[in-house]
């Protein structure tokens, strides 16, 4: 539960700082800069993101997740993000219209598979050292045998 | 052949001395199936009990609360549970891979990255065994990064 802990505090510093790129972007790209209250908007995202952090803990179990479990729970995570982000979002007067909450929804998506994408990439550097340093030592075991 | 068992006293080391004319195939292999009972892994197959050798383990899982020892090609059940087992190799090659597995990390070829939020170890052997990406940092331990 400890390391589970742990990636909830980082989502949510993750999940923070997105949120709030995404926010003050679209604020200037779709409405020149002038129509969010960056400030409200830096207060709504904390809980906001807690929440979004939270959601990892859909189907946490004793045993470990299946491919199949880990679509159930992406899908769960994703359809609870939405619901959470276009409500607060809504009660926080960050949007009124239909365009305003179909922004709100895609940026959720973009964001979570922005999050995917770069964990991934971490993911690929992590094995590529992993695997110089298993070659490494397969090298080493090789030449004192040789030696011996 | 005249075989001897002394007992001794708790506080002197057990040890098993082979006084032989010749070191040939058969004594080193008496002194390995020794040294294998020496480390206290067990693994029962077929009603039939297997000393094992730590170095012999490519894994260790439970599935569905029995406790496997996976070798190059094959499976030994064990008593063990994964906590007993992770205290049995602390110091070894062994890491936590999973909240079901224990992998050596000596016999793993190379790994690779999952989409799953995981990794995949491919061991040796050609078998494939799931890295949790929340056991990676102590997979980094033992290979010392």
């Amino acid at each position: 539960m400890g390391k589970e802990i742990k990636n909830i505090w980082r989502r949510f510093i993750q999940l923070y700082g997105y949120g709030m790129l995404a926010m003050i972007l679209l604020d200037k790209i779709l409405y020149g800069g002038n129509h969010i209250d960056i400030s409200t908007g830096a207060i709504i995202f904390i809980p906001l993101a807690f929440y979004s952090a939270l959601t990892s803990l859909i189907f946490y179990s004793k045993g470990d997740l299946s491919k199949k479990d880990w679509w159930c729970r992406q899908s769960i995570c994703m359809v609870l993000n939405e619901v959470g982000a276009l409500l607060g979002t809504y009660l926080a007067g960050l949007w009124r219209d239909l365009f305003g909450g179909l922004v709100v929804a895609v940026c959720v998506l973009v964001i979570a598979a922005l999050m995917h994408v770069i964990e991934y990439r971490t993911d690929i550097a992590t094995a590529k050292q992993l695997n110089e340093t298993i070659r490494k030592r397969r090298m080493e075991a090789s030449n004192e045998n040789y030696s011996n | 052949m005249k075989i001897r068992i002394e007992k001794i006293e708790k506080e002197q080391p057990e040890e098993v001395v082979l006084r032989v004319h010749e070191v040939n195939a058969d004594v080193l292999a008496i002194a390995n199936q020794f040294e294998k009972v020496g480390h206290g892994l067990v693994g029962y197959k077929n009603n039939m009990v297997h000393p094992l050798l730590f170095s012999e383990v490519y894994y260790f899982e439970v599935v569905e609360g029995k406790s496997f020892l996976y070798c190059n090609s094959e499976v030994y059940e064990t008593p063990l549970r994964l906590y007993e087992f992770q205290k049995m190799t602390l110091g070894n090659m062994f890491f936590r891979a999973s909240k079901s597995m224990v992998v050596n990390a000596d016999k793993i070829d190379h790994i690779v990255p999952s989409m799953y939020g995981r990794f995949e170890a491919v061991l040796i052997n050609g078998e494939r065994v799931v890295v949790n990406r929340n056991y990676v940092d102590d997979m980094k331990r033992i290979f010392g990064m």
